[in-house]
């Protein structure tokens, strides 16, 4: 069992040195939301209001852009894995005494790292000009750890059916940005036009939006307990799905 | 008793309706470099996939150092190294980087020390801390071989390791290839459809066509099993001298061209002054001979000449 572990701590490695590699591009999504909730949330702070939960706009769109920032990033770190299979990389680590699991495992983790570390910095930077904060850093690292894991895997899943980088990319884009646009992410989800409301609710992301929210202002738009179970169910279901999808792959 | 390092029996394996491999049968004794030969598609990779624990077969049996490749896979896979056809290293990553990955995966103990050993033995101290995405097709080969070496394994694999190199960076990798012949505890399996490498490198070889072995044997053994030697001498009296060397019972397929006499002899090297004394009545003027090589051998056992990226003609 320390074996196993000793092996996911291997694989997060080679990840992290990967991610060292890719300094300017870390310091990239970490500029691009401050620069956004600099512009367009004090822009829009005036004429929106005070929100439900009673916090500005700057903050709601402060804490929305960190959900965008981990889950873009997550999608991308799916890709990945199928990269590392397409690339030859993983036929070394097959053919070595290493289990599987140890393999995703090992990249997941990385990745969760990685989604911990950005949300703490973005907060760290926001804090200084929003009411941004982390009153319940237990329910942020539940938010974080669904909506990595539900991205990862939902990267993983798209990528085993479209092997080319470019379409990854364009594909990853106009999926998710309807996901995106109706989770509450930008604006609230209890202010929209019905038929875009019911999108909203039925949008699992909206919830991981509403936990995270609710972890670094206190303001929330759903129940606690719905916003767990849903968040949850994120992580659980494409990851089951993902785990399928690379044993497929890896077998042919 | 030692078991040998490879040993397959009746092996098969089928992807639906085609079959790659139609029932191998090969054994390889421990501490040999063996050459598998044989043109693309003859299933060569296949056979060092399914050695390697990355396939499964369909029908027959595999095993490394006595350990069944299915059944017992983690001990086959502590007891081998391989370096694959195409790159699989980490290009973002520097020669050094991937190596100590490579090390953890294997629970080695000792890495730094261990890991500038195996570069040294492939000459790439120097270059180790570069990425490898700035390094040549060859550098890149021969990080690949000490990756493929740093967890001591008893065999290696070799998948066509010359392939896509220019001729400066093959006889380079060739020389580091030629020293682990020290390690006598190491055996080398090697596919190459070049049979310049297999007669370079290889004690054994065996050639592959059509999902099977056709022949087996030394490089030498091979070339002369398809018809040896081939002499030709140019006489004053051409006539005269054919007909002295007909006499000889080692000769044959004598013929007479002009003023010079082809014929075929087991190894010309040794025969030749012997053959020479013989025939001197006829007057000799001069002699040009050609070694049988694998060359002759891949021809009669597949059929088929091969080019340089190892496809039929």
């Amino acid at each position: 069992m320390s074996r196993f572990f000793v092996d996911v701590g291997t694989i997060a490695r080679r990840e992290l040195l990967r991610y060292r590699r890719e300094r300017m591009f870390l310091v990239g999504q970490i500029l691009l939301p401050v620069l956004a909730v600099l512009l367009i949330g004090f822009g829009l702070n005036r004429p929106v209001g005070e929100l439900g939960g009673g916090i500005d706009y700057a903050s709601f769109l402060a804490s929305g852009l960190l959900v965008l920032t981990i889950s873009s990033g997550a999608i991308g770190g799916g890709y990945t894995l199928i990269q590392d299979v397409q690339q030859g990389f993983l036929r070394p680590i097959l053919v070595a005494p290493v289990s599987r699991a140890s393999i995703v495992i090992g990249k997941v983790a990385a990745r969760l790292l990685l989604s911990a570390v950005l949300v703490a910095a973005l907060i760290a930077v926001l804090a200084l000009f929003t009411s941004l904060r982390l009153p319940r850093p237990d329910l942020a690292l539940v938010a974080i750890g669904g909506v990595t894991l539900g991205f990862v895997a939902a990267g993983i899943l798209l990528a085993t059916y479209l092997r080319n980088a470019e379409s990854f990319r364009l594909i990853a884009v106009f999926a998710t940005l309807p996901i995106y646009f109706l989770s509450g992410m930008f604006f609230p989800v209890e202010t929209m036009p019905s038929g875009m409301r019911a999108l909203a609710l039925a949008n699992p992301l909206t919830y991981g939006v509403d936990l995270l929210r609710f972890a670094t202002t206190g303001a929330r738009a759903f129940p606690l307990w719905l916003d767990l179970a849903v968040v949850a169910a994120l992580a659980a279901l494409p990851t089951a799905l993902a785990v399928r999808a690379f044993e497929r792959r890896l077998a042919g | 008793m030692t078991p040998p390092a490879v040993q397959l029996r009746a092996l098969e394996k089928r992807y639906g309706e085609i079959t790659a491999l139609a029932g191998v049968d090969l054994s390889v004794s421990q501490g040999c470099f063996f050459g598998l030969l044989g043109p693309n598609g003859a299933g060569k990779t296949t056979s060092v996939s399914i050695l390697s624990t990355l396939l499964r077969p369909s029908a027959g049996e595999a095993r490394v150092l006595g350990h069944d490749v299915v059944r017992e896979r983690p001990a086959v896979r502590r007891a081998i190294g391989i370096v694959f056809q195409e790159s699989s290293l980490d290009t973002e990553l520097s020669g050094r980087e991937n190596l100590d990955l490579h090390a953890r995966l294997y629970h080695l103990d000792d890495r730094a020390a261990r890991i500038d050993r195996m570069l040294d033995l492939v000459g790439m101290r120097r270059d180790a801390d570069r990425p490898v995405r700035q390094l040549s097709g060859g550098m890149r080969r021969r990080l690949e071989i000490a990756r493929g070496l740093a967890h001591e394994p008893r065999v290696l694999f070799l998948d066509e390791p010359s392939l896509g190199l220019d001729v400066p960076a093959r006889r380079a990798l060739w020389g580091h290839l030629e020293v682990l012949r020290e390690r006598r505890d190491l055996t080398l399996i090697l596919t190459t459809h070049s049979m310049d490498e297999a007669e370079r490198l290889c004690d054994q070889v065996a050639v592959m066509n059509a999902g099977g072995i056709a022949a087996s044997g030394t490089p030498r053994e091979l070339a002369s099993s398809v018809g040896g030697d081939s002499i030709e001498i140019e006489f004053e009296d051409p006539e005269r001298g054919a007909s002295l060397l007909r006499s000889r019972p080692d000769v044959s397929a004598v013929s007479v061209d002009g003023r010079s006499v082809s014929l075929t002899v087991e190894s010309a090297a040794t025969r030749l002054p012997e053959l020479l004394d013989v025939a001197r009545a006829g007057g000799v003027h001069a002699v040009r001979m050609r070694e049988a090589n694998l060359e002759d051998a891949f021809l009669h056992y597949t059929g088929h000449r091969i080019d340089p990226e190892g496809n039929l003609d």
